[in-house]
């Protein structure tokens, strides 16, 4: 499964690392990082084809998270990949309006990476 | 002798007009302020032709007295020739007085002596000498015969106009009254409408206005029956005075215009002059600029012809604030400075005054506050110094506010706002008086008419019945005893109601205060509150990753424990887990302590400024106050969107600054950027999608200064509002969601508080830069 982790903080690639460290060496999961909106829209654009699924934070400078998913759901990919928002704790604000265009699911922030683990089934891996 | 005295009087009058709507007393010497006119200008009023014809007149009058063999008939002659040299040469004709009044003493010459007398104290009053004229007065009041009661009307005339131009107007209206019951007595309509005159100005002077009105009407009326055109238009002028001051402007311009009229038709210059002038000023005061120019103009044309550096630099001044306020600003500003220059040369205090005044409501009315101030402050100098505190001081103290308030001072700006609110305060009781003077007016003059009616009846039924004359002078005398009462009625009720208005100012202008630090303290609140939600979010993130990098750190220890006791230790694993682990430790360190800035960043901005400079490091300010006001904003408005960049130079030194309060400047810049980028996208999004919002904040140093910019590509500030941005209370936002004190403190902030400046640059449509340049 590849994994695109979307994050303005460039300390979400050591963290994803290390908690998927037996993952990612088992080669059940791959990661990929982009620090802003526009830098995954381009990574999407070159990964067409490839199934994948996309955890975006939602605030970062230029283009939002709303706006990568809004892009995401309804542009650029078919059929569109899961998307999992992750948010403020208790912003239920974002959390309507990335429901709205068409979020797969939420994470909040502290992210709790064993519930992460258990949404991609990744639990007894 | 007697025939010139009231002449040289009331002339002295018209010199007053020059400068402002008040009367100013010109005529008295030594105890007037210093800003009145030169008070021995009506001796050389005479056109120059007439001081030649003089000069011909002295010297034929020489010759015929050297010839003359009888003593007083010489003496007579004498007497002449001393009215003719009063007029060029006040010294000689004293001295020739004292000559003759020997010659005539020695003789026992009864009509020299009391001449030669009269003319000594008339004269000694024009060279300020009032001990020698009083005592001349004196002499003549024992030593004359009860049948000269011309004569001794006349000596009472004398001791009325000294008393007048010695500034005792009530001492001048009591022997001037006297004067004038004599004369009426012996229908001496030579000498009334001179008497009338001079004891309207005392009136004048008392403010007691329609006493004033009532002898001026009387004198104009005689002269009229006696054809004296050039005494018309003089009584006409002051008439025209009495009327401006009692707020009555249209009675006030029509009579300006009669007397001009008749002052040009006996070209009377002198009066012709001050009628352009009072009226330019009174166009002034109506803020009819047309007309106050056109007016103004004339009277400088006319001063300049006849050598009046002073009223001419009055007229330039009026001119010049008439084109101002028509915008035509090149041309006024000349005419100011011409103003100020012949206003300089005159040494008149009043004129520099006015001349300043000028040159700085041209400048104010362009905008150029800064420049404005000095020529305010001058004239309000000078205006204090004088003690003027009238209109014109109050404007110019509200102007001078409004400058030092644009030019961010604000301590001057409330000071110079209050002396203006105090001096409306005190206007506003002349203003009183004034109506309760009309009042008075008004009544009197009905009653005045009922009596005048009732006399003539009188007169009719007993003809020349002195007791019942001297009933209805009785009756007047009651009717003025009334008057007084109801007048001083009404000024106390004034005074009352003035008592409140300065209580109600005061209470104002103390919420003013209140009000004000309350706007400074939203305003802080405000920015507070955008930060709150940048902060909620903020924190979220360093804390993220304390909880995720110390929960898998204990995770590696574990597995790094598993390996250990295992027989086949991978040690390139162990020491993998090691280095992760420490830089996890590294990473926790690092977030904690950024969540640490963030929560004492949020303190800080809410406190008070402690005002302590510590060496400070702008590029971590910077870095630390554009992402909370990104995220802030973030949070607030959903839609709102733009890219940021940071250009931060890193060999920037630490600066001692205010560290809350350089914050708080560098907040105001990104947030109003963001704004600007955010509006501007509002709209082109919906048209294109090529505009990109974007903010970007970059420091570097510059000739030993550090400059922070911070660029934006919004919508840019139009050049109408430019100037305005600084201004406390300005914003363009919608209301209620900016306080307009961002940029204001901002500027405070950075130029008061650091020395430092900030300026802005902006292109309509392309987008805004803020600079703020700070001192190391």
């Amino acid at each position: 499964m590849k994994i695109l982790v979307v994050d303005d903080e460039q300390d979400v690639k050591a963290l994803f690392e290390q908690r998927f460290r037996k993952e990612i060496k088992d080669g059940r999961v791959e990661f990929a990082f982009a620090y802003s909106g526009e830098d995954a829209l381009q990574l999407l654009n070159r990964w067409e084809h490839e199934a994948l699924l996309i955890l975006s934070d939602i605030n970062m400078p230029g283009m939002s998270g709303l706006q990568l998913l809004e892009n995401v759901k309804k542009r650029y990919m078919k059929p569109p990949p899961v998307v999992m928002m992750i948010t403020a704790y208790g912003d239920a604000e974002n959390y309507k309006i990335a429901k709205e265009l068409g979020a797969d699911d939420f994470l909040t922030k502290p992210v709790d990476f064993v519930a992460l683990k258990e949404k991609l089934n990744l639990t007894n891996g | 002798m007697v025939n010139t005295y009231h002449k040289s009087y009331f002339q002295a009058l018209f010199t007053v007009k020059s400068m402002t709507n008040r009367v100013h007393f010109h005529f008295s010497l030594p105890n007037c302020k210093s800003y009145r006119y030169l008070p021995l200008l009506f001796l050389f009023h005479s056109t120059f032709i007439q001081l030649y014809s003089q000069n011909r007149q002295l010297d034929s009058l020489s010759q015929v007295i050297e010839n003359e063999k009888v003593d007083t008939t010489r003496i007579k002659l004498n007497i002449d020739k001393i009215n003719l040299l009063a007029r060029s040469d006040l010294n000689a004709a004293i001295a020739l007085g004292k000559d003759q009044l020997i010659v005539a003493e020695k003789l026992n010459f009864y009509k020299g002596i009391v001449k030669l007398r009269s003319q000594l104290s008339n004269n000694y009053i024009f060279t300020g000498n009032y001990e020698e004229a009083k005592a001349h007065i004196h002499f003549i009041e024992k030593f004359i015969k009860p049948k000269d009661s011309i004569f001794y009307a006349g000596i009472l005339a004398t001791y009325g106009m000294m008393y007048g131009v010695m500034g005792k107007y009530d001492s001048s209206i009591f022997y001037l009254t006297k004067t004038i019951e004599l004369n009426e007595r012996i229908h001496n309509d030579i000498e009334l409408p001179g008497n009338y005159t001079n004891i309207a100005i005392g009136y004048m002077q008392l403010a007691n206005y329609p006493m004033a009105l009532q002898y001026q009407q009387k004198g104009l009326a005689l002269a009229q029956k006696n054809g004296n055109k050039a005494q018309v238009a003089r009584t006409m002028l002051n008439m025209a005075i009495t009327y401006q001051n009692i707020g009555d402007t249209l009675k006030a311009i029509d009579m300006y215009e009669n007397s001009i009229q008749q002052a040009k038709e006996t070209n009377s210059k002198i009066v012709e002059l001050y009628g352009y002038s009072n009226l330019a000023t009174l166009y002034v005061g109506n803020k009819e600029w047309g007309k106050a120019y056109e007016l103004a103009m004339k009277s400088v044309d006319l001063a300049a012809t006849s050598g009046d550096i002073g009223i001419q630099a009055a007229g330039l001044a009026k001119a010049g604030l008439s084109l101002a306020n028509q915008r035509k600003f090149t041309e006024a500003a000349e005419l100011s400075k011409q103003s100020i220059t012949l206003a300089e040369s005159s040494r008149q205090p009043m004129n520099i005054a006015q001349a300043n005044n000028a040159m700085a409501t041209v400048l104010f009315l362009q905008q150029k506050y800064k420049e404005a101030i000095p020529y305010f402050e001058k004239n309000l100098e000078i205006l204090q110094k004088a003690s003027v505190f009238e209109q014109s001081f109050e404007e110019a103290n509200k102007f001078l506010s409004t400058c030092y308030e644009k030019t961010g001072n604000y301590k001057r700006a409330l000071e110079s706002y209050r002396i203006g609110v105090s001096i409306s305060d005190s206007m506003r009781s002349i203003q009183n008086i004034r109506k309760a003077t009309e009042v008075s007016m008004n009544y009197e003059f009905q009653k005045k008419q009922e009596i005048q009616e009732a006399e003539q009846k009188l007169q009719k039924e007993i003809a020349q019945s002195r007791q019942l004359a001297l009933l209805a002078g009785l009756g007047v005398l009651l009717v003025l005893a009334v008057t007084a009462f109801i007048g001083y009625k009404n000024k106390q009720k004034a005074n009352v109601l003035l008592k409140e208005q300065k209580d109600e100012v005061e209470n104002t202008l103390g919420k003013l205060k209140s009000t004000q630090a309350q706007l400074i303290q939203s305003e802080k609140m405000a920015s507070l509150g955008e930060l709150t939600a940048g902060i909620a979010h903020e924190i979220q993130n360093p804390l993220n990753f304390v909880n995720n990098f110390s929960e898998v750190s204990n995770d590696l220890i574990k597995e790094l424990k598993e390996e250990k006791v295992k027989v086949n230790r991978d040690e390139k694993l162990e020491d993998e887990l090691i280095a992760d682990i420490s830089s996890n430790l590294e990473k926790i360190n690092h977030h904690g302590k950024r969540a640490d800035a963030i929560v004492k960043g949020m303190l800080q901005h809410s406190r008070t400024s402690s005002g302590k400079k510590e060496p400070t490091d702008i590029n971590g300010l910077c870095d630390e106050y554009v992402r909370l006001a990104y995220h802030g904003l973030r949070a607030k408005d959903k839609s709102f969107t733009s890219k940021f960049e940071t250009n931060l130079d890193a060999t920037l030194p630490k600066v001692n600054i205010v560290a809350q309060d350089m914050g708080r400047v560098i907040l105001n810049l990104i947030n109003n950027a963001f704004y600007t980028v955010n509006e501007k996208y509002k709209v082109e999004s919906q048209k294109t999608e090529s505009f990109e919002p974007t903010v970007i904040i970059s420091t570097k140093m510059t000739d030993g200064k550090i400059e922070i910019r911070v660029a934006d590509n919004g919508n840019g500030i139009p050049d109408a509002i430019k100037e305005k941005i600084f201004q406390p209370f300005f914003t363009t936002k919608p209301t209620g969601q900016g306080t307009g004190l961002g940029l204001s403190l901002a500027y405070d902030i950075v130029t008061k508080g650091h020395s430092g400046s900030i300026k802005v640059e902006t292109k309509d449509g392309i987008g805004t830069e803020f600079y703020v340049v700070l001192p190391v």
